[in-house]
């Protein structure tokens, strides 16, 4: 398997004027392409951290991080910008659809950004929302809106899907169903997906599990056998 | 509710913009309106003071000398061996001639000859006597004190100068003096002080009029020349070419210049100084029906003691009128008199009414301001206010705490617009000066400008916006708390998604965002809409101007135009002669001979009698062909110009038929004339004398090149004495075009004005687009939009809305300056063209358009400065 990030000794502090916080301690990890992979831990271990330094939004204060080989680090804003662009999606638990843009005018948004997208149509189809293309978000339940949400980062076909507690505003049968659509697009289009939750069921449909608490990896694991997401036990 | 208006306060720190604009809107509408009323405050509290204190006249009339009845043979023969003992030979044969209407009257004695008998009578001073005979009567019986106003104009190369007698014991008129003396000896004067200012002259100073070396002794202000209008020539006052002089009368004897001599007629008593003679006496010769009957003098006793008791001075003096006509009548200079001394109150009225109207409609966009502010609180902090709602707080406790806003916008913009106002009160005053000549009174602070500086703001931006907060508070707890109640689209919105289909993805959005807010889109293009019409108003405005001054000077290659004061004879070439007269337009017949209806049955034309050599005029198609030798066709032509065409609809081929002093004559339509200014009409000069009555080569004005004009000195006594007035088209020219300059000054800041009300409104509101869809903008940031995309896409939503409102104001404009002018109609007798160029037009929408990129600038940087980190937030 492919390395897609390297992070060596990475830390992240936060400091004002009173406290200083320390949101990651001295990281290092690999993750590979094509997998599936869930960072699991409870409110402040680090994980949301993680995911800001993975996909650029933040900078680490000591450490490097690695994205095919090219320091993240190293990048300026412009670079960082376009390195967002073209390599990754994002999904996030408030959906953060834009509310006066129907369903396909929503999915635009994200093909807008490639000089290559995917159909239209196919996309649609991989969500499931053929028939709501021309809904506005007032008129979606809560999957739907996600799936949209997931339809607008996947359509400029990402390297890496970054997913902020996708299931977070769900009902267990509709937060299966939205998992269930993260895993048929990793194993249509091979894209990395890294899923942050607090979930811990939803680690038994990953490939890797990165285990945080309190800014520190506690543990990595390698799932043998990956569940098929609407078979989860919601904890 | 402590807390609410807490949390309002410390929500202020976000908003600065925001209220940075209301601060703003309010500080320039007190600002504005504290700076005029202490400018006019300034003029005004001293100015009736000055009119009392300096028995400025009421009135200027002209007494008539009834030449068949007031003179006596035994009198004339008494004055013909006195003051009119030394005279010309041509003077001496019409004294003769006059000396025999006396004993027998005859067809000689018409009214010519009397005109011409005027002229010798008021040169060697016989009509001042028999003149002050008659208001010394008249003055007994009303209550009056008259006085005659010695003026001479001179003119000297662009300069024109008023020359007055400086006399210690004037019964009215008296003048003001600012610095040094008045004249004591021979050789010494008092000028304007602005006019000494301009031209570098101080007191002591040496200064040369016509030729002659003169002494500055002293700066005065001429009280009857408040508005220092010095004649026809000058119709603006222009401070560094006009100038009244005062010397002692031995000086004033001796020295050449064009005398204007007029009586003034101040009222004795307590008369009301703020009901403008101009107006009510133009109202008053206007009227038709006017009484017949004449007063006895007890009627006449009680009407004057009414007059004084009541104030009222136009009653005194249109009884005088009215019962007096055979003693008495409004002279040529009667008006303009009139609009030098009291023309300051319409200066008060309007900068007045400018101020307070400013201050209301800068108010208003600031509620507007306030209603989108509101608005997007309220929006924001709907689930807040739900939970607020639903633990029992009432709606106006709620709609109290979002009037932080209003009152913190209007305590400080009020009073640093007071501030301001104070400030600025000064330049404004002193810009006044240049067109008024009227002492000042000292500054003082005006409470009434600080409360209403303070309390008007405060009074109505307070109530309007807990208005609109109370109604947008009106839904219920539930409906508030409920997830996904903002996220519901207008009507408006849906529309913009079917049109916009078609459109590229960056396109689609802009169109969205802008149609999200109907409140904030209409503000916008309300605004821009209203500038428009201000812009476009100022434009077609001083193009107006210009059209018709370019149009009209076009057509003029001479240098001045002489007029007399009685008719001339003479068979030169060498110069225009010009007969002219006014006539009133009974019928109008088409070239059928059948009478068409008439459009105005009072309307007056001018005559302009002209020969077919004329060098100095041009009457021309608009196809800029020469209309003249069609005068000379057929007979009886004229040629009448497009204004009078327009306004009587009447066309090439038509007769008209006018009124010559009680006989019909009529005359047919040859052609018409490509001018709009008057009512002009031309017609062979050999006509109208004989129409007139005269000998075939009469004229009583002469236009002509001959640089002896612009300075009388060059010219002989007789020619001198026989002139009314000498126009210099240059002068005109000059003074016009200065005041044109000064005019574009005007334009230019009231462009610059109005673009700056759209930054700051424009600003306001995309400061508040930016705020609104922070999570958008921040969600953009993350997918991987640039900065410039994003800006792109959500702050260059209203570049169309705006360029369409700007496009919309022109035709609506136009369309409203027709309307007002074809109102106006009946009063001007004028047909004025509105059209405003491309290039012009242009001119304006860049103005408004780099007022909207600035905006958007300031508004780049605090989206720029949006972080990533908000779209990641979790609700």
């Amino acid at each position: 398997m492919k390395t897609l990030y390297q992070m060596n000794h990475v830390s992240k502090i936060y400091q004002n004027s009173v406290t200083k916080l320390h949101a990651l301690n001295d990281i290092s990890l690999k993750l590979n392409e094509g997998e599936i992979i869930v960072i699991l831990g409870p409110s402040g271990s680090g994980k949301s951290t993680l995911l800001n330094l993975l996909s650029g939004i933040d900078h680490p204060t000591n450490g490097e991080i690695l994205f095919h080989g090219t320091d993240l680090g190293k990048m300026d804003d412009k670079e960082l910008t376009f390195y967002r662009r073209n390599k990754l999606g994002f999904i996030f638990q408030s959906y953060n659809l834009v509310s006066n843009l129907t369903v396909l005018e929503n999915i635009e948004m994200g093909a807008n950004l490639s000089t290559e997208p995917l159909e239209m149509s196919e996309i649609l189809s991989v969500v499931g929302l053929q028939k709501e293309k021309n809904k506005y978000p007032y008129q979606l339940s809560g999957g739907q809106m996600q799936r949209v949400s997931i339809a607008r980062a996947l359509v400029k076909n990402p390297k890496v899907l970054f997913c902020d507690e996708p299931t977070g505003a769900l009902d267990e049968e509709t937060g299966k169903k939205v998992l269930k659509s993260l895993q048929e697009i990793n194993q249509k289009y091979h894209t990395t997906m890294i899923i942050v939750t607090h979930n811990p069921s939803i680690a038994l449909m990953a490939h890797t599990v990165i285990r945080m608490n309190s800014g520190n990896i506690m543990e990595i694991t390698h799932n043998k056998k990956v569940v098929d997401a609407l078979e989860l036990r919601w904890a | 509710m402590d807390l609410l208006i807490l949390n309002a306060i410390k929500g202020l720190k976000k908003k600065k913009i925001q209220m940075l604009g209301i601060v703003v809107m309010v500080l320039l509408s007190t600002g504005i309106y504290t700076t005029m009323n202490s400018a006019v405050d300034r003029l005004e509290d001293r100015y009736y003071h000055y009119l009392d204190h300096n028995k400025v006249e009421h009135i200027s009339l002209e007494p008539t000398i009834d030449y068949t009845k007031d003179i006596t043979p035994s009198l004339f023969s008494n004055l013909r061996d006195t003051k009119l003992k030394e005279v010309t030979e041509e003077e001496g044969n019409l004294l003769d001639l006059y000396q025999m209407c006396l004993i027998q009257p005859n067809e000689a004695c018409n009214q010519e000859v009397y005109a011409a008998l005027e002229q010798v009578f008021k040169k060697y001073d016989v009509y001042e006597e028999l003149g002050n005979e008659k208001l010394d009567v008249l003055a007994k019986k009303y209550d009056f004190t008259y006085e005659l106003q010695k003026t001479k104009v001179v003119t000297d190369q662009n300069y024109t100068t008023n020359m007055m007698p400086y006399e210690e014991h004037k019964k009215m008129n008296l003048p003001h003096l600012v610095e040094g003396k008045f004249p004591t000896k021979a050789g010494e004067i008092t000028v304007l002080p602005k006019f000494a200012s301009k031209n570098g002259l101080e007191i002591g100073d040496n200064y040369k009029i016509n030729g002659k070396q003169y002494k500055i002794v002293g700066f005065a202000y001429v009280s009857d020349y408040i508005y220092p209008m010095l004649s026809m020539n000058q119709p603006i006052f222009d401070e560094k070419y006009n100038n009244i002089v005062f010397m002692l009368p031995s000086d004033y004897e001796l020295f050449d210049g064009i005398k204007n001599d007029t009586y003034g007629i101040l009222l004795n008593g307590n008369y009301d100084r703020k009901n403008r003679i101009a107006n009510e006496l133009t109202r008053y010769l206007e009227e038709e029906d006017k009484q017949e009957k004449t007063l006895s003098d007890e009627e006449i006793e009680s009407i004057v003691k009414k007059a004084q008791d009541t104030g009222d001075s136009m009653l005194l003096i249109t009884t005088m009128l009215e019962n007096e006509k055979e003693e008495i009548h409004v002279g040529m200079n009667t008006m303009i008199r009139l609009l030098r001394t009291d023309a300051i109150q319409m200066e008060f009225k309007g900068s007045r009414t400018f101020a307070e109207t400013f201050l209301y409609l800068l108010l208003t966009i600031s509620v507007f301001i306030i209603l989108v502010i509101t608005k997007k609180r309220i929006d924001d902090e709907r689930l807040q206010i739900g939970v607020l709602k639903s633990l029992g707080y009432k709606r106006y406790q709620i709609a109290a705490s979002y009037l932080v806003y209003p009152i913190l916008g209007s305590i400080v913009g009020g009073l640093l617009g007071y501030a301001l106002g104070v400030l600025l009160h000064e330049p404004l005053t002193e810009l006044f000066l240049s067109f008024y000549t009227v002492p000042l009174a000292g500054f003082h602070l005006n409470s009434k400008y600080f409360i209403n500086s303070l309390m008007i703001p405060l009074i109505l931006l307070s109530t309007l916006s807990f208005i609109i907060a109370y109604f947008m508070l009106r839904k219920k707890p539930l409906a508030l708390l409920k997830e996904g109640s903002n996220l519901k689209i207008n009507l408006l919105s849906k529309v913009v998604t079917h049109l916009t289909k078609p459109l590229s993805f960056e396109s689609k959005f802009r169109y969205k965002l802008a149609s999200r807010s109907v409140g904030k889109l209409l503000i916008v293009t309300l605004t821009s809409f209203c500038t428009g019409l201000l812009i476009v108003l100022i434009l077609i405005g001083s193009n107006l101007f210009e059209q018709l001054i370019d149009q009209s000077f076009e057509n003029l290659d001479y240098k001045y135009m002489v007029s007399y004061k009685t008719i001339q004879y003479s068979d030169t070439t060498e110069d225009d002669l010009i007969l002219s007269s006014t006539m009133d337009i009974k019928k109008v017949l088409d070239s059928h001979g059948k009478e068409k209806k008439l459009e105005d049955d009072e309307y007056s034309i001018n005559l302009t009698g002209i020969d077919s050599y004329t060098k100095y005029i041009e009457v021309k198609d608009e196809k800029e062909k020469n209309l003249i030798p069609l005068l000379y066709e057929e007979d009886r032509s004229i040629i009448i110009n497009k204004n009078i065409a327009e306004y009587m609809k009447i066309k090439v081929g038509d007769t008209v038929v006018l009124d010559n002093n009680g006989t019909e004559v009529s005359f047919k339509i040859a052609a018409i004339q490509d001018d709009y200014l008057g009512s002009t009409s031309y017609i062979s000069r050999e006509l109208l004398s004989k129409t007139l009555g005269y000998e075939g080569n009469a004229y009583s004005m002469k236009y002509t090149v001959n640089e002896d004009y612009s300075n009388i000195k060059s010219l002989d006594s007789e020619e001198v004495d026989s002139i009314a007035s000498v126009f210099s088209i240059d002068d005109l020219r000059r003074n016009i075009e200065t005041q044109m300059g000064r005019m574009d000054a005007v334009i230019y800041i009231v462009i610059f004005f109005a673009s700056f009300m759209v930054l700051i409104i424009i600003s306001v509101i995309a400061n508040i687009v930016v705020e609104e869809n922070k999570k958008t903008i921040s969600l953009m940031k993350v997918m991987g939009y640039q900065n410039k995309e994003i800006s792109s896409i959500v702050l260059n939503i209203y570049t169309p809305f705006i360029i369409v409102a700007y496009l919309l104001s022109i035709p609506c404009m136009i369309a409203l300056l027709k309307w007002i002018i074809t109102l106006l109609i009946g009063d001007t007798k004028m047909v004025i063209p509105i059209t405003l160029s491309p290039t012009m037009a242009a001119l304006g929408l860049l103005g408004l358009l780099i007022a909207y990129y600035i905006a958007i600038t300031l508004s780049r940087r605090v989206l720029n400065k949006v972080p990533l980190a908000v779209a990641l937030k979790r609700e």
